[in-house]
């Protein structure tokens, strides 16, 4: 029952990082329809960040609170100059860009932070562990399932009930529209996909003490991350959370029993998803 | 002989009804147009007769056979062909490849994988001999995408052609077209042999007195009436519903 | 291109492979590898310019291909070449069953299906540590003999093989795209629906192009059995596919051998600027990122439509990017 008790946690906790990552890219593809194959990269990009800024000043908090802009500028970036004029070519030649991008960031990294890098210890506040009735909870997983709630209600609300969440979603609705109604359709777009990219680096900052920092990070990420939307539903917030609640279930769960089926059966999900409901549990059916 | 037949063919989409039972009859040879003003559900009809979308209820007989829910490939290798109200055809290929692969889609030979297409001169020959029946004279080598409006609706009707249908369903053949190009339009399906059963859906009155044999008036998803041109010039009803279209 | 101009190209091209037998073997061993991911490349590329299909998951069928040959040979001492044909079989068959469940999907699911089949026979291949030796690999495989030759010290007879087998395949992929099933192959990519309403079985189809494609890369997979003597389960990761994408884009859908020059392109960048700096990703990215917003037609598209146009005469019309079945004058 302990044993039990500690993986439920340890899934709900890699539920949230894989909640916050795939929803950036299940927003970005929901709200402008660009599948961005370089969102993992935006995840390395955050946790490397986070690993200088607190080599610098040692504080977690600093590098939870801007370690994410470099990622979503760098995003902005991307967007403008190589994105914004591929949007009539397609999905698959966006996905083919994307995919480029890959190999961009990796190199680039590669360069900035070289052989220098080292796992980011967590948060003095939260080293430690809880001891309940012999269930030994580690705080820092606590805080990280607690965090992705946070994260997923503020999502929530700015898409549901905020004025820009409003705007957007006219904005991917009918952009000649919503143009012509003042909203400035090329900003908002910028702005998703650095939204997109920064919930991707936070997820990274977040997952690091964790998950490790290490090049090749934003590979590993990313078929989970794909996973989680595609059963889930591209373009679905609701679908991001249970799609990643439920891979992260079947990893943690499957690992600690059934170890060598375990990254099987979640790729045989996806499957029998891909196969029987193509756009997701809750996904919008979309060409 | 009764060549089409569609019983009581029923669509809805949750509470809305876009067929409601529609009875139709089109005779071998026969020149039967369906008008109705937008919103009718022509275009839906349509799909469920060339087997693009499944009815709700209903049934739909061709040449004896119920090809109810029928795959558009499988009805098009029975003998119906169709062409598109928005010019579908393969736009970066050569105007004679469009209809030379319609044509070997009736004459067979698929699987053949090492002989070059450039062999099989019959096909070539065939092509080029529909694209005359439509009246489109030069240019097969160009590219569809630079062709004229009225001359890709030209060739949308040549494709349907090349596979040798027994009932050629066009959709809405002039649409978007100008006055020379409609009279061309016309011309071309009197041409068509006298065997060959035509099912039209038109908007323009002039192609419809100068055509039908035969015209069935949808509204609302439902046949209003249906009967010889002249019926329907005098029904009152129809007047009263459908003002539309040009004299 | 004309039939004259064909066979003169290809004359050319088998002096030019013959003479890579007499080479050093560092450069046979290179224009081999350049051969192998050539096949690789140019067997996805049946699918992507052809058909318009988009996978994610080929190397399942080199993978798979590679290790049937080794595992064939290390498990039970099969000769290499017996393994090389079921080696085919076994990724033809495979891409049979697999190609039978994506045709059902297209665009991006299709994408992401191909890829999770692929992943799944690459945790297969993880788990099933005895038959596949895991990340370590399977070692200890003997390339076969060729006529008294053995593969596994010469890297003149090792080239020759897969010479000529890049020949064959380059040959049948040329015959193909331009015979009737090509044609239809192409019809399918330039308008599906119109295809079905023509009354082409269009489903059947797209699982012949896929399963022909990874039969052919299948082909490939055992040629680097023979080539690497080694296998492991990296060479099952999607990254191996997307390697193969790349190669293709930066060589061009348009035509049958590009992206054998993009696979070219990709192992030459590589080699030559990993030997001055490790940023070999950045550069190949880059210019991948490049062939996709500006070179649609890929540097070998671009290449050859600039020979075209300078041999001929003027023509009135454009040239399609995309060869189209054209009336032999």
């Amino acid at each position: 029952m302990d044993f039990f008790v500690s993986q439920l946690v340890n899934s709900l906790a890699l539920g949230a990082l894989l909640f916050m990552t795939a929803a950036g890219l299940s927003l970005i593809f929901g709200l402008m329809n660009v599948v961005n194959l370089a969102h993992g990269s935006f995840f390395m990009i955050g946790a490397f960040t986070a690993m200088s800024i607190i080599q610098l000043t040692g504080n977690f908090w600093i590098a939870l609170g801007v370690g994410w802009v470099p990622a979503a500028a760098l995003a902005v970036l991307m967007e403008r100059v190589f994105i914004r004029p591929m949007y009539s070519s397609g999905h698959l030649n966006q996905v083919l860009l994307t995919f480029g991008f890959i190999f961009v960031f990796g190199d680039a990294c590669r360069f900035v932070w070289g052989t220098d890098i080292r796992n980011i210890a967590p948060p003095a506040l939260f080293d430690g562990s809880l001891h309940i009735g012999g269930v030994i909870l580690p705080l820092y997983r606590l805080f990280v399932v607690l965090f992705g709630g946070v994260v997923g209600l503020a999502l929530w609300w700015f898409l549901e009930r905020s004025r820009i969440g409003a705007m957007v979603r006219a904005g991917v609705d009918d952009p000649a529209t919503a143009a012509g109604i003042g909203i400035n359709v090329p900003l908002l777009f910028a702005a998703i996909f650095a939204l997109g990219a920064a919930l991707a680096a936070i997820g990274g900052i977040v997952a690091s003490p964790i998950l490790g920092t290490y090049l090749g990070m934003d590979i590993e990420i990313l078929i989970p991350a794909f996973i989680v939307i595609v059963i889930g539903g591209m373009g679905s917030l609701r679908g991001a959370l249970v799609g990643a609640l439920l891979v992260a279930f079947i990893d943690t769960f499957g690992k600690a029993y059934f170890p060598d089926y375990a990254l099987f059966l979640v790729y045989l999900l996806m499957v029998l998803v891909l196969l029987t409901r193509p756009q997701g549990l809750f996904g919008i059916a979309r060409g | 002989m009764t060549l089409l037949r569609t019983e009581k063919l029923h669509k809805t989409y949750g509470n809305l009804v876009v067929t409601k039972n529609v009875d139709l009859e089109v005779a071998a040879g026969q020149r039967h147009v369906i008008i109705g003003p937008n919103g009718a559900g022509k275009t839906s009809l349509v799909h469920q007769l060339t087997g693009q979308i499944r009815p709700t209820s209903g049934r739909i007989f061709f040449k004896g056979r119920d090809v109810t829910g029928t795959a558009p490939d499988a009805l098009c290798q029975m003998g119906m062909g169709r062409t598109f109200q928005k010019n579908n055809l393969f736009q970066k290929l050569s105007v004679r490849e469009n209809v030379r692969l319609a044509v070997q889609a009736k004459q067979g030979g698929w699987y053949e994988a090492l002989r070059s297409v450039g062999s099989r001169r019959t096909q070539w020959e065939r092509a080029d001999q529909i694209l005359e029946q439509v009246h489109l004279t030069s240019g097969y080598e160009r590219r569809v995408s630079s062709l004229s409006y009225g001359e890709q609706r030209q060739l949308e009707v040549a494709i349907a052609l090349a596979t040798e249908p027994e009932l050629l369903l066009l959709d809405e053949p002039t649409s978007g077209m100008s006055p020379a190009e409609t009279d061309r339009m016309i011309d071309l399906v009197r041409g068509l042999p006298v065997s060959l059963a035509v099912l039209m859906i038109e908007h323009d009155m002039k192609v419809v007195f100068s055509l039908a044999d035969r015209v069935t008036v949808l509204y609302y998803g439902e046949v209003l009436t249906t009967g010889t041109p002249r019926d329907i010039q005098g029904n009152a009803r129809v007047r009263e519903v459908y003002l539309g279209g040009k004299h | 291109m004309k039939h004259r101009n064909q066979l003169l190209l290809i004359a050319l091209l088998c002096v030019l492979l013959a003479a890579g037998v007499f080479a050093s073997d560092y450069v046979s061993g290179i224009a081999a590898e350049i051969m192998i991911f050539g096949i690789f490349a140019m067997s996805l590329n049946l699918l992507v310019g052809y058909t318009g299909m988009m996978s994610f998951g080929h190397a399942a069928f080199f993978g798979i291909a590679t290790y049937m040959v080794i595992g064939l040979g290390v498990h039970l001492g099969i000769s290499g070449w017996w393994g090389a044909l079921a080696a085919i079989a076994a990724s033809t068959a495979l891409a049979a069953l697999i190609g039978a469940f994506c045709i059902r999907v297209t665009g991006i699911p299709f994408l992401m299906l191909t890829m999770a089949f692929s992943q799944l026979l690459f945790a297969g291949a993880l788990k099933w540590r005895s038959l596949s030796g895991g990340t370590d690999g399977l070692t200890g495989f003997v390339p076969p003999d060729l006529f008294g030759v053995s593969l596994a010290q010469s890297a003149g007879a090792r080239y020759a093989v897969v010479a000529v087998g890049f020949l064959l395949v380059l040959l049948f992929l040329n015959c193909l795209v331009r015979s009737p099933m090509g044609s239809i192959f192409i019809g399918i990519r330039e308008n599906e629906q119109r295809m079905r309403a023509i009354g082409y079985p269009v489903q059947r189809f797209k699982l012949l192009a896929f399963t022909i494609a990874g039969g052919l890369a299948g082909v490939a997979g055992a040629l680097y059995a023979f080539f690497n003597a080694y296998v492991s389960t990296d060479i099952l990761h999607w990254q191996q596919s997307g390697d193969a994408m790349i190669m293709v884009v930066l060589g061009g859908t348009g035509t049958v051998v590009g992206p054998a020059v993009g696979a070219g392109i990709f192992l030459l960048l590589k080699t030559v600027i990993s030997s001055h700096n490790e940023y070999w990703a950045l550069w190949v990215g880059a210019i991948f990122i490049a062939c996709v917003m500006f070179l649609k037609e890929g540097i070998w598209g671009f290449v050859s439509g600039r020979l075209r146009n300078h041999s001929r005469r003027p023509r009135a019309t454009q040239a399609p990017a995309v060869p189209t079945a054209e009336a032999k004058k």
